[in-house]
Parts: C-alpha cells; structure tokens; sequence
C-alpha cells in the first residue's frame, strides 16, 4: 500500500498551496464541531479527504483516526478538568464500546450495509429532531 | 443494574463504530435520551472513549502504512487548536442548548447520508437494469 501513502499533490489537480488552504479550513471547521459537539469529526472529515482530496477510502480512513486523535486527548482534557466526566461511568462505556467495536467490525465484512446505512441515517434523523423538541 | 445498561449501550454504538457508521453521533444521543445524561457529560464520554480506541486501530494502521502523515499533520494541527477552544465555549453553555444545537448537527448530517444513500441504491438499480437489458439484446 506504500504508494497510496501519497505526497502532496499526487492524489489531486490542486496546487500545493490550494491544499494547504484547504486542508487548515477543513481542520478548523472539524476541529470546531468535534470540540464543541464532542463527536461528528470523522463522520466529516471522511468525505473530504476522499471526495476533495481524493484520498483513497482506505487511506482516508487512516488518516482521519490519527487526526481525530489528538482533537480527542485535547477538548476531553478541557471537559474532564472542568468536571463533566464521570470516571466510575467511563471504564463501563470503554468496556462496552471496545466489545461493540469488535462485533462491528466482524459484522462489517459479512453484511452488505447498504440497508444498514439506511436505517441508520433514518434513525439519525429521527434522533435529531427528537434531541431538538424534546 | 445502571452497569449493565452503560455496557449494553456502549455495545450498541461500538457496533456502529466499527462497521464506520459514525459510533459517537449514536453513543450521544443513547446517553442523553436512555440515561438521562446531561449532554456535556456525554460529550466528554464520547470524547475520552475515542482515545484508547484509536490508539488501537491508529497502531494497526500506520503498520499497514495506511495513514498520509503529511496532510495528517496539516489537518490536525489548526484542527485540534479549535477543538480546545471550542470545548471551551461548549463547557460554558446549558446542557440543554448544547443538546438542541446536536440534535440539528444530527438531523442534517443524517439527512445528507439518506440522499447519498439512496442515489447509491437508485445508482445499483439503475446499472443492473443496464446490465439485464444488454444481455437481453446480446441474447437477441
């Protein structure tokens, strides 16, 4: 996979710094709603990477756990220091999403998820509105 | 018996997280409606529960050579210079503005899925008719 591991430039018709621009307003607007919503950075910074960018899917993936990271360790300091974790909550949540992540992930390469996304992004909406009313 | 249902939600969303379907815009919400959790205390559990995840996977991979470290840099580092300053101003307001404020981000980005979703599905449908009706005239 060594040469999907672009340089600059490579992936796209842009000029090196076009990218940059585009690259730092796409951290800045991310790194805004991953802090401010704690969630939703890669669920956004995938499509850019592979629809602007032109990053493989695979590579966009990659790329965007590593760059979620740090985004993560930093605004999670800011909300644990001002006391909205609960630690005695926390190692159950870590428990049961690595459980979850793993099933995820083995369901992943035996379902089409197509009607998965579907239902999902349904679901998503009805959440949403839900969140918004009630 | 609150353990259980922590574990069993966390499950249900880690689910969703490995099969790429966005885990903390569903942890949230499940937190908040099901356990009665202020929204800026789910936010931070949503927040810390990324990070020994993508430790994780991170490690798998950069293995595998997977991650352009180059445009990595470049994202991350205004990225997470915001991020503080918007958890910030996040840890400031009501929980419930925070809540309703998500509950829009949610909305939109499920509606945005649904359209692409369902061009993808109209797009299959489209290309195997294609495919039926040539190989009705090849047959011809």
């Amino acid at each position: 996979m060594k040469n999907n591991v672009n340089i600059f430039g490579k992936t796209n018709n842009f000029k090196k710094w076009q990218e940059i621009c585009i690259l730092v307003a796409a951290g800045l607007g991310i790194g805004f709603i991953n802090g401010f919503l704690g969630a939703g950075g890669g669920i956004l910074l995938v499509p850019v990477l592979t629809g602007v960018i032109k990053e493989p899917v695979k590579v966009a993936h990659a790329t965007a756990v590593v760059i979620i990271l740090p985004l993560c360790v930093a605004s999670g300091i800011v909300y644990i220091i001002k006391g909205f974790y609960d630690f005695s909550i926390g190692w159950k949540i870590v428990v049961g999403t690595i459980i979850g992540g793993t099933i995820g992930t083995i369901l992943l390469k035996k379902l089409t998820s197509d009607w998965i996304s579907l239902v999902f992004a349904i679901v998503m909406v009805v959440a949403g509105i839900y969140l918004c009313v009630r | 018996m609150d353990w259980l249902w922590y574990i069993l939600i966390s499950i249900v969303s880690g689910v969703f997280a490995g099969m790429g379907m966005g885990g903390g815009t569903f942890l949230i919400p499940l937190l908040t409606l099901f356990m009665g959790m202020q929204q800026t205390q789910a936010q931070a559990q949503n927040l810390v529960v990324f990070v020994p995840m993508a430790i994780v996977v991170g490690i798998i991979y950069a293995c595998h050579n997977y991650i352009d470290w180059k445009r990595a840099w470049v994202i991350a580092l205004p990225a997470t210079i915001v991020a503080v300053v918007a958890a910030f101003v996040a840890v400031n307001l009501s929980g419930k503005v925070l809540r309703i404020i998500f509950g829009i981000f949610v909305a939109i980005v499920g509606v945005w899925q649904l359209v692409l979703i369902i061009i993808k599905l109209v797009k299959k449908r489209h290309d195997s008719t294609c495919v039926k009706t040539i190989a009705i005239k090849t047959e011809k």
